[in-house]
């Protein structure tokens, strides 16, 4: 071997073991801030503005993003804010009188004067129009959540990226859902 | 494929990427953004005809100190509830007193002699004219959630939405009745909260009406629950209460006018007895978007004190 | 709340119970409005019927984020053996085939380890996110790996650079100063990349990443034409991605510059063929330098001592010019530009169209703290662009050094910086192979094989 090569495999050698140390560096300061942690993406939905970003700006079509119901805060109303259009022409489940474009809101009699409303997720597609109208009008039962079975947990979300109000966050997986009127922890408002 | 071929293609490519990128980050910083396509739309609703309206705003007061609650008119004072404070001032903005309260109350009414009553979460304290605490009532149901209070000459009335219940007190604070507004007639059911609120109010005659807001409707009943009136509409036009849980708040008027406060489509009117429509105080425009419904009292000129609860002030509408 | 509670209670501490106490207790005031607010009078139903719970569909499991490192260890390891032992390119052809489908379109591309670099980022400079162990590990490993044995995630791990080197159909030579040029840009945008993940401001590798939109199946528009943009290059300049923008392929490269082992194009000595000359589409193969060159080199003393005085100089420039352009640099922080927005036209303030002004004039928030917020970020930026700078000045000052450092090359070798261990130029080498048609005319070469 050359005296030329022994001395290029001599620097390189060094220039391994100094960026192996480096790296070797970088690996402990991050452990000291690491866990085994994993994040997803969820909605605040006391933040949620109901702006419809979500139901465009995210990277699947349809969004990840899906209507929720906290059935526990709901008022079983006839007179549904959510469910029936401003200005609806009858109380009943003609399309014309639907506020969700995609008739996605399943209503059904419990008893008088109670309706369910259940949320069929393959119609769903976020758009938080009934979200608007039941915050309004209601009691804010209806919200969006990502459905995390749907979300593909992009290193950056898209809908985060344009939120106007800042209610995409990253969270810890093991609660993966901010459901309204049961934050396990006193996260929030 | 000849090399120019290829230099073309690629410097065209090239040029594709670099708009592209340029593009993307442009065109999505805030001010390039699309509106909202799936908007929700109640601005046909919210127009009100000129002529309909037959109040004016013409001052407010700001509440700084706190987050406000309820709000009472009384022998040419307010009665204010801001967090845990009873907070007594003059029309004028003057401060009467303030005094720190032993719990977060929900509700207030002042009756004839000056002296104060509270509701709390599911008990009512007495106070005197200065605001010293002199009487409280048993706790009512570990389900109760008192929204509302009004007094008529000898009773207490008290909405509590927790029990779904009109509960009557004497002024020493004894309960005498109880009701669910329940009348026996097959169309009419109980009282039914979409909510967690539920108003009423004692007009001149002593008369007790309660909101039915799962049915749009204002009742009265007798201080034993005998259902002996009611008027409701439903409807997204000024004429009638929109939503699930309207009217949200209601006044009287000195002549037996309602006063009703709406959220939602926030919006304040003014019906007659008979339930028709008689002309707008505050059109929707008057109120920031998805605001809550503002609190009402009505003060000896029947002048309109509404409590913004969005804004935080105290709004005074005179009749035009 | 939720940022103050991982401010008083950092996930490490999870032991630390009385501060956990503390603020629950500082907290109790406003649960219980909450609690008011939401409790309410549920109607009372005749029949039996009960009220549901919300369905709370699971994330994918968290055991599987181990899988994926598992395979992308069993990935790396395999195409290692390949590249060093068996040399086969067909091999490592389909793992990489395996790697695209898996890591590419059925993972969708996240996570990968081109992006983790800003998970990582983000991490070190904000307090309440802590980068899991399988990101790190896919920050790590790739580099671990290089600078063992040179850049064998590009050869097969990565989908990004597998979907590009598929699409190689007519590969053009370009201009030595031209490639060397281009390949400084990776080293600019990893600044960038690292400068806006560490002020939270975005993660513009993920952003302009040209390739997921096609792993998705599924982008906004003009996203999917830059991912085809990229591979219509991709046809004639291959692997554009890589080697001309990949912030991550500028660590590798770095680490595979020195890297202990490395693929060679000859099992064993090279014969000077040249048969391997145009086998490779990267024009990652060093050729033999001639005479002419080795003479020229003596010439170049000063001139080295000229670019190393240089690189502080170039340091400190770059670092000022970045540092000074902060307002521009920080303007792609929706804080920051809608605080610029509004204090230059204020009347947009009751402009009731714009959803991003309306939703902040709704919040609640004043403009005097929005620009307050937005002057401590471009605090950050005019901070962080010094590094920033200093390190692009750097960058290029040791690019024009190494252009007067000369290195003499007696035999054709991979450019262990440049060279993605594809394996394509181990097909053409005739070395070991007696049969190969290179030997018909020429039986004695074989015996020096």
């Amino acid at each position: 071997m050359s005296k030329l090569q022994s001395r290029r495999q001599f620097i390189s050698g060094c220039a391994r073991y100094s960026l192996g140390l480096t790296i070797a560096g970088v690996i402990g300061f991050s452990l000291t801030n690491a866990s085994s942690q994993q994040w997803l993406w969820q909605i605040d939905p006391f933040k949620c503005t109901n702006c419809g970003r979500c139901a465009t700006h995210c990277v699947l079509n349809p969004s990840a993003v899906k209507c929720v119901h906290a059935y526990a805060l709901c008022g079983y109303c006839d007179l549904c804010g959510g469910y029936l259009k401003p200005g609806h022409i009858a109380r009943n489940t003609a399309a014309e009188n639907q506020l969700c474009p995609t008739a996605a809101i399943e209503r059904k009699l419990i008893e008088e004067p109670y309706y369910e409303y259940h949320i069929n997720e393959e119609l769903c597609i976020g758009c938080a129009k009934c979200v608007e109208g039941c915050s309004s009008f209601g009691n804010g039962s209806l919200h969006l959540q990502i459905r995390q079975n749907i979300c593909v947990n992009c290193n950056e979300c898209a809908i985060a990226r344009v939120c106007p109000s800042d209610a995409i966050k990253r969270i810890p997986a093991d609660e993966p859902y901010l459901i309204k009127g049961g934050f396990e922890h006193g996260q929030t408002l | 494929m000849s090399n120019k071929v290829i230099k073309y293609i690629l410097i065209l490519a090239l040029a594709i990427i670099a708009a592209i990128v340029i593009f993307e980050f442009v065109s999505n910083n805030p001010d390039k953004r699309p509106s909202n396509p799936f908007e929700f739309n109640v601005d046909n609703y919210k127009a009100v005809d000129e002529t309909l309206i037959s109040y004016k705003e013409t001052r407010q007061i700001a509440i700084k100190d706190g987050i406000p609650g309820a709000i009472a008119f009384s022998h040419g004072q307010l009665y204010l509830l801001v967090d845990d404070y009873l907070q007594v001032i003059l029309p004028g903005g003057m401060e009467v007193f303030k005094r720190k309260l032993s719990e977060k109350p929900n509700c207030i009414a002042v009756d004839r002699d000056g002296f104060i009553f509270i509701g709390f979460e599911n008990r009512i304290r007495t106070y005197d004219k200065v605001g010293i605490e002199i009487n409280l009532s048993e706790v009512a149901s570990d389900k109760s959630h008192f929204t509302a209070l009004a007094v008529s000459d000898d009773l207490i009335y008290v909405a509590d939405a927790g029990e779904k219940q009109i509960r009557v007190y004497d002024k020493k604070l004894q309960q005498k009745h109880v009701f669910n507004g329940e009348s026996g007639v097959s169309d009419v059911h109980g009282f039914i909260l979409p909510s967690a609120h539920f108003d009423l109010a004692v007009n001149s005659d002593n008369e007790l009406w309660a909101v039915n807001p799962g049915l749009h409707a204002i009742q009265n009943y007798s201080e034993t629950g005998r259902l002996r009136g009611f008027w409701s509409k439903s409807s997204f036009e000024n004429d009638g209460f929109s939503g699930c849980c309207n009217p949200y708040y209601i006044a009287f008027l000195s002549n037996g006018s309602f006063v009703t406060s709406e959220k939602g489509l926030v919006r304040i009117k003014i019906h007659k007895e008979s339930g028709e429509l008689s002309s707008v105080v505050a059109a929707p425009e008057k109120f920031s978007n998805g605001t809550k419904a503002p609190a009402l009292a009505v003060d000896e000129s029947d002048n309109i004190i509404a409590l913004d609860f969005d804004r935080k002030m105290i709004r005074f509408f005179e009749p035009k | 709340m939720v940022r103050l509670y991982k401010k008083h209670i950092p996930l490490k501490n999870h032991n630390n119970i009385f501060l956990g106490l503390i603020f629950l207790l500082m907290t109790v005031p406003t649960q219980i409005a909450h609690s008011q607010q939401q409790r309410f009078p549920k109607p009372e139903f005749q029949t039996e019927y009960q009220i549901p719970e919300t369905e709370r569909p699971n994330p994918r499991a968290p055991f599987m984020e181990y899988l994926d490192l598992f395979l992308l260890l069993a990935v790396l390891s395999l195409t290692t053996w390949l590249v060093l032992k068996k040399r086969s390119r067909k091999w490592i052809l389909w793992v990489s085939v395996f790697s695209l489908l898996y890591f590419g379109f059925y993972r969708n591309g996240c996570i990968c380890s081109v992006g983790s670099l800003q998970n990582l980022t983000l991490s070190l400079f904000n307090e309440g996110y802590s980068v899991s162990f399988t990101v790190l590990a896919f920050f790590v490993v790739p580099l671990l790996f290089a600078l063992a044995v040179g850049r064998v995630f590009c050869a097969s791990a990565c989908p990004l650079g597998i979907i590009q080197d598929l699409v190689i159909v007519k590969p053009i030579k370009l201009s030595p100063w031209l490639q060397k040029s281009l390949g400084l840009f990776p080293f600019i945008y990893l600044g960038l990349a690292v400068l806006y993940a560490a002020t939270g401001t975005d993660f513009i590798i993920c952003r302009f990443d040209p390739f997921v939109g096609i792993f998705r199946m599924g982008a906004e528009f003009h996203m999917i034409v830059l991912g085809i943009s990229f591979l219509l290059i991709g046809m004639f300049v291959a692997r554009p991605y890589c080697r001309f923008v990949c912030p991550y392929g500028a660590l590798l490269k770095i680490c595979s510059l020195n890297s202990k082992y490395h693929l060679s194009i000859t099992p064993k000595d090279c014969i000077n063929c040249k048969l391997c000359k145009d086998s490779c589409p990267f024009d990652a193969i060093d050729f033999p330098t001639d005479e002419k060159e080795n003479r020229a080199s003596r010439k170049d003393f000063w001139k080295f001592v000229f670019y190393a005085a240089l690189i502080p100089v170039l340091m400190f420039v770059g670092g000022w010019a970045v540092s000074g352009s902060y307002k521009l640099l920080s303007s792609a922080h929706p804080d920051v530009y809608l605080a610029n927005l509004l204090v230059s036209q204020p009347e947009l303030m009751q402009n009731t169209e714009n959803l991003d002004i309306e939703t902040f004039m709704s919040s609640g928030k004043t403009l005097e703290i929005l620009v307050e917020e937005a002057k401590i970020i471009q605090e950050k930026f005019r901070f962080g662009g010094w590094f920033l700078g200093a390190f692009i000045g750097l960058v290029i000052a040791l690019h024009l050094l190494n252009q007067v450092i000369f290195r003499k090359r007696s035999i054709y070798e991979a450019n262990r910086g440049d060279c993605f261990s594809c394996g394509r130029c181990m097909d053409y080498c005739p070395v070991g192979k007696p049969e190969h048609p290179f030997f018909k005319d020429k039986p004695e070469m074989v015996v020096k094989s």
